[in-house]
């Protein structure tokens, strides 16, 4: 069934290049539909451990194997990415050949990527997933843009690899094997001061990189706001770099990683004020929303580096929440500009007037962004939160800080494109399409149901986030 | 001891001979029936095949008094110089009919250099196979190509000098022409093994031994460029191991700057060029000094890093073959010259961007396997230098590649002029093969260990 999961949408894609332009909305909805029941299926029945292993070996002597699984963590991370696929494909009205190629070519390899258990796949999935993306961008004219991206991303990965290399030169050497298994990445703690640090920081920056974490955000702004939206949902969605850290972070280099924690929560801390006021400034309404993600990145990471159950947990629920409302705001902003051809501020207004169930739509993401109670934001972001406190009080101050303060540029933002009247933004059709409004429907009913009664998920998140590593293995079982 | 007590095993030899018999019938057939290209080049693939089909199932042994040797080294490199020959003959369209001979010998002389760990006979093997080499440059018959063609056989010559002397220095240390005495290391002087690393490293062009290269590969035509930059080196890769890998100690020393010199020196040439061809040119610099640094690892690591050399060069051969075939097809080199491209030729233009990336160790492509082994092997042998230098150069090298990817994919198309390609079917096969290498390249190390 995984294997399905990761293969069926790289297939799909495949053939979403052959097929006839007026057909391939109901393709692109119905296929990610189907998609998304399967990551569902997957994620309601991956709870008890380890689930839908598969393993064979690729290349004998470097014991390189294709080997995956699902548990409660990493499924919820998929079925996040197929159902901002579906919903982004039901609501987007502009739709062609190559993006929606790109977009479930993507699909398949993030669920691979979280479905690997092997670090080599991992890799290769962590440097393939986005190519499309980049591929698609470059296309659509965005050249400069795609290219720092690719370069950024590239660079990262190699660091990666080379982190990996190293690890691996220990794993051989009390081994006489290689071994790229998350478990055996374990022996690090026996690896010398010299190295292990060298690979943290080399793991550290590659996921920096994607995450993206102040000083090496410098990429995602621009690639956010000026790539299609479909591309910006995927970006939004596909939580890859906070699960890196997620895995490696706590799982492999969870001493070095404490041991530079104060370092660590300052990036995180510092990646988000800065993102917010870059936001505050800033005139465009994608760009303000493409800020206040990074700023939240910064939040779910400095859960991830706080490294106790509740911070962890928190982190983790907050991807989930955090990738359907910045996907939701992002469809919103596509619609915005579908109307008025513009995502400037100043030219935009009183649209709460003219198109009001497109601005409760927005209300309830614009809510959950700035983590308003009884939305799945504040969920996430309170138990970030609480774990935070727990390890360190004066990052906690600063971070709740940042809920208050994203507030302020949020909802100014939302005063002054929707209920300010300047006479100058009239909009033609007001009329939403069906599609628009079932997929924003859902977005918001998983928003409000997440932030009324996120019990199973965070039960389900908490009873795995202990330890990454620390599952039944292959061999267990 | 009596010529009768002599084992000749002349069996393990017998691919080179056949394409020894097939070239001499060739000499004869053309006396008769005069030069004619695709009969020439039918027998010639035949000679290739079926020696392919014996090296696949030869055992391995020595012959000839321990003048030849079939072990895997042996095997794994014939099987990749006659891969790499017969993808030759299929690209080429443009050659006389009399250049199939000398094309058959050369590649007899290439396997003689590869199955071979005596001196005299690896210097005759090189001397020869680098002469027909200076025939085929010189063959365009332009004035460029001869020049080239001279400046190779002069830059040859002094390096084979080299080589000659550091064999005469090796005869005065240990009393053998043979390399059996290297297990005897304390015998041999660094400074025998420094006078190999010259012609060495010339044959592989490590920078700053590639300045004969820029001539050649520019003045040669695509294919040729192409075989130049793979089947010399895996010959060259060979011979190196022979000689250096139970000293490995000294390998290190002697090649640890000019690795790291060529890598990055290569790959920023690479990244300041606009030229389709001269990108791959350094990029198989690149690849070669990527794959050198194998040669310094010690005896404890012998089947890994023979199979990363193997599996890495393997791959590379048809993938680069493939792109050079493609410059041959589209006679453009510039990248403004290819603006467009992927508009106009759909099928084509993806399946260059393909290659390209496949080049570029985008995983799971092409050299992306065969690089994990590279650096892996490194790592585990302590060579963190090297991994890292890799990884610098291959970082260069990506932005190298995305310039072709950007000019073929994302630039606005700027002329009309793409005619048509006529894409024959020999040629389908080969850029076919480039594919399945790009596509496949993760089964490549187990397919290694099945021929082994």
């Amino acid at each position: 069934m995984l294997n399905i999961l990761i293969f069926l949408p790289i297939i799909i894609g495949v053939f979403a290049i052959f097929l006839d332009k007026k057909a391939i909305k109901t393709y692109s909805v119905f296929f990610s539909l189907i998609i998304f029941m399967l990551s569902l299926h997957l994620y309601i029945s991956a709870n008890n451990g380890l689930e839908f292993i598969s393993f064979f070996t690729l290349i004998p002597i470097l014991n390189i194997h294709y080997y995956i699984g699902f548990d409660g963590i990493n499924s919820l991370l998929s079925m996040l990415v197929c159902l901002m696929v579906f919903l982004g494909f039901l609501a987007l009205k502009e739709q062609d050949n190559l993006s929606v190629s790109s977009i479930f070519i993507s699909t398949g390899c993030a669920v691979g990527l979280f479905a690997s258990r092997d670090v080599a796949l991992f890799y290769v999935f962590w440097e393939i997933a986005f190519l499309p993306i980049i591929f698609l961008n470059a296309r659509k004219g965005l050249v400069e843009t795609s290219y720092k991206f690719f370069f950024y991303t590239f660079a990262g990965s190699i660091l990666m690899l080379v982190g990996i290399c190293i690890i691996e030169a220990h794993i051989y050497f009390l081994t006489q094997r290689f071994d790229f298994s998350y478990e055996a990445f374990e022996s690090i703690f026996s690896i010398s001061d010299g190295y292990r640090l060298l690979a943290f920081v080399l793991f550290f920056l590659a996921f920096a990189i994607k995450s993206p974490l102040f000083p090496f955000h410098t990429w995602a702004p621009k690639m956010y706001s000026n790539s299609s939206t479909l591309s910006s949902i995927m970006l939004a969605s596909f939580k890859m770099a906070p699960f890196g850290f997620y895995m490696f972070m706590l799982g492999v280099f969870k001493e070095p990683m404490l041991d530079n924690y104060t370092l660590l929560g300052s990036l995180c801390i510092v990646s988000a004020i800065y993102s917010s006021v870059l936001a505050y400034k800033s005139n465009n309404l994608k760009e303000v929303i493409s800020y206040s993600s990074i700023a939240h990145i910064g939040v779910i990471l400095l859960g991830v580096f706080s490294a106790n159950l509740i911070s962890v947990s928190g982190a983790i629920f907050y991807m989930f929440a955090h990738g359907v409302i910045t996907s939701g705001l992002f469809i919103l902003c596509d619609e915005i500009y579908e109307k008025t051809k513009t995502y400037d501020m100043d030219k935009l207004s009183n649209i709460a007037r003219m198109m009001p169930l497109f601005s409760f739509f927005f209300a309830i993401c614009l809510f959950a962004s700035i983590s308003l109670p009884l939305t799945a934001g504040f969920v996430g972001e309170f138990v970030v939160l609480l774990g935070v406190f727990k390890q360190n009080i004066t990052f906690g101050i600063l971070a709740t800080s940042m809920v208050v303060f994203n507030a302020v540029y949020m909802l100014n933002m939302f005063r002054n494109v929707f209920f300010k009247d300047k006479q100058n933004c009239t909009i033609k059709n007001k009329k939403l399409r069906p599609s628009f409004i079932i997929s924003l429907s859902i977005i918001s009913i998983v928003i409000l149901y997440l932030g009324i009664a996120p019990n199973y998920m965070l039960n389900n998140i908490k009873s795995q986030a202990q330890n990454p590593l620390h599952y039944k293995t292959l061999k267990d079982k | 001891m009596n010529l009768t007590d002599i084992n000749l095993n002349a069996h393990l030899f017998l691919h080179g001979f056949i394409l020894i018999a097939f070239a001499i019938f060739l000499l004869i057939a053309n006396v008769f029936l005069g030069y004619k290209r695709y009969f020439s080049s039918i027998i010639s693939a035949t000679a290739i095949i079926f020696a392919i089909f014996i090296v696949l199932n030869l055992g391995y042994d020595d012959g000839f008094n321990k003048l030849f040797v079939f072990d895997t080294i042996a095997k794994l490199s014939s099987i990749i110089i006659l891969s790499a020959s017969l993808i030759f003959i299929l690209c080429e369209k443009e050659l006389d009919g009399d250049f199939y001979a000398l094309f058959l010998f050369m590649i007899a002389n290439f396997i003689a250099l590869v199955s071979t760990s005596n001196l005299a006979v690896m210097f005759i093997s090189l001397e020869a196979s680098s002469l027909a080499l200076f025939t085929l440059i010189a063959l365009k018959n332009t004035k460029n190509a001869i020049r080239a063609s001279l400046k190779y056989f002069i830059y040859s010559g002094i390096s084979a000098s080299f080589f000659c002397l550091a064999a005469a220095f090796y005869y005065f240390q240990t009393k053998s022409l043979t390399l059996d005495a290297l297990f005897d290391v304390s015998m041999v002087s660094f400074f025998t093994f420094a006078l190999f690393l010259i012609p060495i490293a010339f044959k592989l062009s490590l920078a700053p031994f590639h300045l004969w290269l820029e001539d050649v590969y520019k003045n040669a035509n695509e294919n040729l460029s192409g075989y130049v930059s793979v089947v010399p080196k895996m010959a060259m890769f060979a011979v190196a191991l022979r000689i250096f890998y139970t000293n490995s100690d000294f390998a290190y020393y002697l090649f640890y700057i000019p690795c790291i010199f060529a890598m990055v020196y290569s790959s920023i040439l690479a990244l300041r060029s606009s030229s389709f061809k001269e990108v791959l040119v350094y990029s198989s610099l690149s690849n070669s000094a990527f794959v050198f640094t194998i040669i310094t690892i010690n005896l404890n690591f012998l089947d890994l890093s023979l199979y990363s050399i193997m599996f890495y060069w393997g791959i590379f051969t048809f993938i680069n073959m493939a792109l050079f075939l493609f410059l041959h097809i589209t006679q453009k080199d510039d990248f403004k010259d290819f603006a467009g491209f992927l508009d106009k030729n759909k099928c084509l233009g993806s399946l260059v961007i393909f290659l390209v990336l496949s080049l570029g160790a985008i995983p799971p492509f092409g050299l992306f396997f065969p690089k994990v082994a590279l650096m892996l092997t490194n790592a585990s042998s302590n060579n963190i230098m090297f991994v890292i230098a890799l990884a610098i150069s291959s970082a260069i090298m990506i932005v190298a590649y995305a310039k072709i990817i950007k000019a073929i994919a994302f630039t606005n198309q700027n002329d009309t002029s793409f005619e048509s390609f006529k894409i024959c079917f020999s040629y389908k096969i080969v850029l076919f093969l480039g594919v399945i290498a790009g596509i496949f390249a993760v089964f490549g190390m187990g397919i290694i260990e099945y021929l082994i």
